[in-house]
């Protein structure tokens, strides 16, 4: 059984409508700032800031003060893409047959760090009874399930900075297995709080030294120093392509395999042959049933560290061999989205492949040697190609890969315009 | 401040890794010596931090591994002093 994106969600530090953050990527406009004073990331020189979600809008009124950002970005994400998708539960599909796979890197800290506060300060008396589904890891999956009467399989899935390329692929095995007809899956992380951020910073993974926010994030430059730390959401509509084809709509982009791996190499070091990276790579274009010439367009992990960013060159050269396909990491213009990054660029990759346009990587201004790649830079590059790839890789060695083809049909494209009309868009 | 540095290196140094007898300025950080990674210099690097007040974010460490505990303190000495100049 063969699946398609149908619907894309999006919250993230260039904004929610999914067509105006793409075109942003496009034209290399950044996302990222200073914090403001009172931010919790002050001391960082540059960070990737959502737009602000309000909880009256997504939850009942006695749940409203406590419930971590995550859980809410998930629920703003999730609704747009079932609205995106043009589907509504009970409605478009059996509630048994819909299935929601909704991944966090952390979860709720944010939330529990104030509660624990509250504790120190308090006692038993300062911690809120509504706490536990404030910041449980599973509790975005299970509020989006409850707000749309998803009644089909359900979970979270932690992998770090891999989780929600993780929950896509959760998407398409349960398609595959005739678990479900639709799954909502997608990530979402919120890693502003104090303790979050001071740990990044003291483990200097953290770009720094750069005066102006939008140049902090540099992939593949020679000058990067480090990746800038961003929230967010992304959830995707994964459908069974025949559900879709009966309800007329072909989707953003078939999603035709995955792969996973793991370095085994170091908790948080990435494996410097990137053979673990490689393998990902492997596994996925031949679950997609592809060879490394089908490919197109990679849009890579490329967090700007400078150990990532060179692991992976090594890796997509060794995957690809003679047949290198274009390159960009959009988060030198979003910032790294953690446990949501790989279903925002999962989502990066399937638009990519329906406009025909690939995203350029901003920053890179002067490519690392030890980055040898085909890279997309300055302006986006016009491509119409049929098979793309989006890499997602953790601390803990987790590496997940996943490869978009074009759609079997073009029907119908809930949100999406025709890939002629936004090249002509351009052009003119 | 200098001999600070290294004295607070070793101090701290012997504590992460207990089971290292005779650590001095000598001692390398990574093989051969106290087999420290990235994450572990970079605590050291905070020890430092907390007992002298000073801030080491933009700190280049991924090389420290090739250090001894005295090149790692020349190396703390050379970015504060980079720092004052500006």
């Amino acid at each position: 059984m063969s699946a398609v994106i149908t619907g894309i969600g999006l919250v993230t530090p260039l904004g929610r409508h999914p067509w105006t953050v793409f075109a942003d990527l496009c034209a290399g406009q950044s996302g990222l700032v200073k914090a403001p004073d009172d931010h919790p990331a002050v001391s960082l020189c540059a960070v990737g800031m959502a737009p602000p979600v309000e909880s009256a809008d997504l939850l009942p009124p006695a749940e409203r003060h406590m419930a971590d950002r995550f859980e809410l970005m998930a629920l703003a994400a999730a609704r747009d893409a079932l609205a995106d998708a043009g589907l509504v539960v009970g409605v478009d599909a059996d509630p048994y047959r819909v299935a929601v796979v909704l991944a966090t890197g952390a979860g709720g800290t944010t939330l529990f760090e104030a509660q624990a506060v509250a504790q120190f300060e308090r006692g038993r008396r300062g911690v809120s009874p509504l706490l536990q589904p404030g910041f449980l890891s599973n509790m975005a999956a299970a509020r989006i399930a409850l707000e749309h009467g998803i009644m089909g399989y359900s979970s979270a899935i932690a992998a770090a900075c891999a989780s929600g390329a993780h929950a896509v692929a959760e998407g398409l095995r349960l398609i595959r297995e005739d678990v479900a007809d639709v799954v909502v899956c997608g990530g979402s992380e919120s890693p502003f709080g104090p303790t979050a951020v001071a740990s990044f910073a003291n483990a200097r993974a953290l770009a720094t030294r750069w005066a102006s926010p939008a140049e902090a994030c540099r992939p593949f430059d020679l000058r990067r120093n480090g990746f800038v730390l961003a929230e967010g959401a992304g959830v995707l509509v994964v459908e069974n392509a025949a559900h879709a084809a009966a309800r007329e709509g072909a989707g953003y982009a078939a999603l035709a395999g995955w792969g996973a791996s793991t370095d085994a190499y170091h908790l948080t070091v990435p494996r410097p042959d990137g053979k673990g990276a490689a393998y990902s790579m492997r596994r996925a274009l031949a679950d997609a049933g592809l060879g490394p010439g089908d490919v197109g367009y990679v849009n890579a992990h490329g967090t700007g560290t400078k150990l990532g960013d060179a692991a992976e060159s090594a890796a997509i050269n060794d995957a690809f061999g003679d047949c290198q396909p274009a390159v960009s990491s959009t988060k030198a213009a979003t910032g790294h989205l953690l446990g949501a990054a790989g279903a925002v660029e999962a989502a990066f990759t399937a638009m990519a492949l329906a406009a025909g346009d690939l995203p350029p990587t901003r920053n890179l201004d002067e490519p690392d040697p030890r980055c040898d790649l085909d890279h997309v830079r300055g302006e986006s590059r016009l491509s119409a190609v049929d098979a793309a790839m989006s890499n997602s890789f953790a601390f803990g060695g987790h590496n997940v890969s996943l490869v978009f083809t074009t759609p079997p049909a073009r029907r119908k494209r809930h949100g999406a315009p025709h890939r002629r009309s936004l090249r002509l868009r351009k052009q003119g | 401040m200098a001999d600070d540095i290294r004295r607070i290196l070793v101090e701290e140094a012997a504590k992460l890794r207990p089971d290292v007898s005779a650590v001095d300025g000598g001692t390398p950080l990574g093989t051969g010596g106290l087999e420290m990674d990235s994450l572990t210099i970079a605590e050291l690097a905070v020890s430092v931090e907390t007992e002298l007040g000073v801030d080491l974010i933009g700190m280049e460490i991924d090389q420290a591994k090739g250090m001894t505990i005295e090149q790692f303190a020349q190396h703390i000495r050379t970015f504060l002093s980079a720092g004052e100049a500006k």
